[in-house]
């Protein structure tokens, strides 16, 4: 009897951590398999190669760090629109700042990073002491910070070191150095929704705001430090895009569409746009099926416009997807 | 103990400011409400209150809606501040600014809506907004251990690791009474905890009120249901227009004395004297044989001035019922006749319509009004769906809007301002109109009462009456027992889909209940 229960706890618990694996983890496979014949067959350089799969992740890294502070957001039930504009300000920020001289990085990467915080700490007060809605606020403080940096930057704001772009194109024991910072970021995040309070009270409060509330959780504070850590790490993706580019524009952020495809790839991996329900992981999924599917399109030398409406179909499906599965749930 | 309440408790050097909290105890008061005022605006929703709750009682704490309950208890819970009075806890004086700062002090609150969450464990839903740690990081295995001896001490069986959503509505109303004791509470407060509860349910729960009664727990429990107040309760606090009225022992006061205090008046007439319909009026809605995914071999029918009432507990169809004479879902099988005529089908919410049919629904608020829409918009929205989608819209200010509004009691002169802010008795009268303004002879009504006041309920009960009266056939669905006997003409039971009997008007409210609960006991 005692035997048959731990079987059955053992199948419960193994069922309950295969639920937890994001559903489209087997998208993303699936679409990396499909991929190995066709860039074998019409790839333009080389073909299927570790190189092509390093080559989507580091693709990805900007994306998949803006999109960590959006699931913040998102799973406490609110939103920013403003990150493409912070990580604008932090890439010419720092370009502004550091001038080629390596000296000013230690002043640099602090400063920018702690403006982003402000900025996503702004965002969440405006939201929670003003009561403006977050589409609002969020994107309101995007245009302030977009026409600021358009005024007073017509162009690339100076240039960082050489040995700054180390962070993006330099490699430890043969792997990129973006790897690292990738999952740092991937799995910090994932510990603190998992195993702090803060975590838990996110979801809580993105689950029910109300019901946080009479628990004695202060929602308003837990929803200011969510958007603070999606500013935060908006400027950390600044930061990482100009080790890249070698420079800060005004238009990188607005041009990398950060702030709508980081709340694809959220509500890909799926987390619920209400809040309360989702993960770090998920996300990073979304972001590295982006990644697949812009490298492929590249490597297959097919018209880049016509990738998004690919993107646009995967993000309609695994958003019906997971309403149509979640309405099974009820039943 | 509930461990200190630190900045948030201002303790008074005052005579009473003893600092042993157990010798405090020795009276039995663990908190005391002194002279609480309250003011919304003009309102003044509470007038030097005092309420005390003591070691091992349940006190219930009725009223009218409106009456200032949920004020006091809001007050109590720390949710709202009063603008005068003082609160103590064991003899000390606190200033509650935050529920957290009330849940320190041990007082904690079930709300009437369930405030958890459906995605997450029963585990962490218990241990919400006080999440255990260790090593900074949170503690899963203590908190499932400690949920589990928490639900065991609650005799319940429930597994802290299953996820909120896969409980019934009974259990996750368990889970959230295990999540507000969990912590040394010394007194909990139950908002009207049966009102989502089918009878069964409701008993488990009056077992745990008593079995925390027996801890020692004071609890402060709000009903309408006198059976409640008087089986469960032992001392009773009456609310009206913000005031206390009365604070008596349950056992020196009558039910009608309790009743006459909340109201103002006598129980008697309450419900309108049954309607004279003969055997041989007309029929002008018969079912047989209706059956859709939940309904099976419903035969029922309704006379001409009729109420026809129909009970069931939760679960017993009885809401099924209701939404399929409505269209939506609608029977699949068997035929339904509307005025003794055609056999056109109920299948949507238009074709009932076109077979005058109307409909009150059991949420007034999610499916019977549009807040945002003004009282008069709102009454005429059937109507103007019949007159058709690009015809020129019915006047809000024509004359049958007024008479109608004058019909059910409303004052047309407010017919343009917003129904969201008329009480919930005045809401349903527009709810009502909406029906009488399409013409409907047959009424369905589900639940006309539910979050309705004493008096506005009994100002609905008339006006149903009146309707019958003048010619209306009613179909009164309800869960309210004392309601269906004393308004139905007839009496129909369902259980498990069907219905059952059907019983004469007056019949023995005892008879009824055993009938619909069946000789099997359905755990939620």
């Amino acid at each position: 009897m005692q035997k048959v229960e731990h079987g059955t706890a053992m199948m419960m618990s193994l069922r309950k951590q295969w639920r937890d694996i994001p559903p489209v983890l087997w998208v993303l496979l699936v679409m990396a398999i499909a991929s190995y014949p066709l860039t074998e067959a019409f790839g333009r350089t080389g073909g299927f190669s570790l190189q092509f799969l390093a080559n989507v992740v580091e693709r990805s890294v900007t994306l998949a760090i803006v999109a960590v502070g959006q699931t913040f957001v998102i799973l406490v039930g609110s939103i920013d629109l403003s990150v493409a504009f912070v990580i604008s300000l932090a890439a010419v920020m720092a370009s502004y700042f550091m001038q080629g001289n390596a000296t000013m990085i230690l002043i640099a990467v602090p400063a920018v990073l702690l403006m982003g915080a402000g900025i996503g700490w702004i965002n969440g007060f405006l939201v929670t002491r003003g009561r403006v809605n977050p589409l609002i606020a969020t994107l309101g403080m995007g245009l302030i910070i977009q026409g600021i940096l358009s005024t007073s930057f017509q162009n690339f704001a100076g240039s960082v070191p050489q040995s700054y772009q180390i962070i993006a194109y330099g490699s430890l024991f043969g792997i990129p150095n973006s790897f690292f910072l990738l999952l740092a970021v991937a799995f910090g995040a994932a510990f603190v929704l998992r195993k702090t309070r803060f975590g838990a009270h996110i979801y809580a409060v993105g689950g029910n705001s109300e019901a946080a509330r009479l628990s004695g959780i202060n929602t308003d504070r837990i929803m200011r430090r969510a958007h603070l850590i999606a500013g935060l790490l908006a400027a950390l993706a600044g930061l990482f895009l100009t080790s890249r580019l070698g420079s800060g524009a005004p238009w990188v952020g607005p041009d990398g569409i950060y702030d709508l495809e980081s709340i694809a790839a959220v509500v890909i991996g799926g987390t619920i746009l209400a809040g309360g329900r989702g993960g770090v992981f998920g996300t990073i999924i979304g972001v590295l099926i982006f990644g697949l599917i812009d490298s492929l399109f590249n490597q297959l030398g097919i018209d880049p416009y016509l990738k998004q409406v690919l993107r646009g179909l995967i993000i309609i499906f695994a958003v019906a997807a997971y309403s149509m599965r979640s309405k099974d749930e009820v039943a | 103990m509930a461990g200190g309440g630190e900045a948030e408790v201002n303790q008074t050097s005052g005579l009473n400011g003893s600092d042993n909290p157990a010798e405090c105890n020795a009276g039995g008061t663990i908190v005391q409400l002194n002279k609480i005022s309250k003011r919304y605006g003009p309102v003044m929703a509470l007038e030097n209150v005092d309420f005390s709750c003591r070691k091992g009682e349940v006190h219930a704490l009725v009223g009218e809606n409106g009456a200032g309950k949920s004020t006091l208890v809001k007050v109590l819970v720390g949710a709202v501040m009063a603008d005068a009075g003082e609160c103590t806890v064991n003899s000390r004086k606190v200033v509650f600014r935050h529920p957290a700062d009330a849940q320190k002090m041990g007082i904690a609150i079930v709300h009437q809506e369930l405030n958890l969450l459906p995605d997450r464990t029963v585990a962490e839903n218990i241990f919400m907004g006080r999440e255990l740690t260790r090593n900074g990081m949170l503690d899963r295995r203590g908190m499932s251990n400690k949920s589990k001896a928490v639900l065991e001490r609650l005799n319940l069986t429930i597994d802290p690791d299953t996820s909120l959503r896969d409980l019934s509505v009974a259990g996750q109303q368990m889970v959230e009474i295990a999540k507000a004791i969990a912590f040394d509470a010394q007194v909990l407060v139950l908002d009207e905890p049966t009102a989502t509860l089918a009878a069964d349910d409701s008993q488990t729960l009056f077992d745990l009120v008593r079995t925390l009664r027996e801890r020692g727990l004071a609890i402060v429990y709000i009903s309408h249901r006198m059976s409640e107040i008087f089986d469960l309760c032992d001392h009773v606090t009456v609310l009206k227009d913000g005031a206390s009225v009365l604070s008596k022992a349950t056992s020196e006061i009558s039910p009608e004395q309790l009743v006459k205090a909340m109201i103002g008046r006598d129980l008697e007439k309450y419900y309108p004297p049954y309607g004279q319909v003969s055997d041989d009026a007309p029929v002008v809605l018969r079912v047989a044989n209706g059956a859709n995914n939940v309904l099976h071999g419903i035969n029922m029918h309704l006379r001409k001035g009729e109420i026809a009432g129909v009970f069931g507990l939760k679960g017993s169809g009885r809401s099924e019922l209701a939404y399929a004479l409505w269209g939506s879902p609608g029977f699949t099988s068997g035929t339904v006749e509307t005025v003794g005529k055609l056999a056109l089908d109920l299948c949507t919410p238009r074709s009932a319509m076109a077979d005058a049919v109307g409909f009150v629904p059991e949420s007034r608020k999610d499916e019977g009004l549009a807040l945002s829409l003004s009282i008069a918009d709102n009454a005429m929205l059937p109507r103007r769906t019949l007159d058709g989608a690009m015809r020129h819209t019915s006047d809000a200010n024509s004359q049958d809007v007024l008479s109608v509004f004058k019909s059910v009691g409303l004052d047309p002169a407010d017919r343009n301002g917003e129904v969201a802010n008329l009480s919930g008795g005045n809401q349903q009268k527009v709810v009502l109109s909406k029906w009488l303004l399409t013409g409907a002879e047959i009424l369905v009504l589900a639940e006309p009462t539910r979050g309705v006041d004493v008096s506005a309920k009994a100002a609905i009960y008339t006006l149903l009456r009146q309707l019958a009266d003048k010619g209306k056939s009613i179909i009164l669905l309800s869960s309210e027992l004392p309601e269906i006997v004393g308004m139905s003409d007839r009496i129909y039971v369902m259980r498990g889909g069907t219905i059952t009997k059907e019983f004469a008007r007056g019949a023995d409210e005892a008879a009824i209940l055993m009938e619909a609960g069946g000789s099997t006991s359905a755990k939620g």
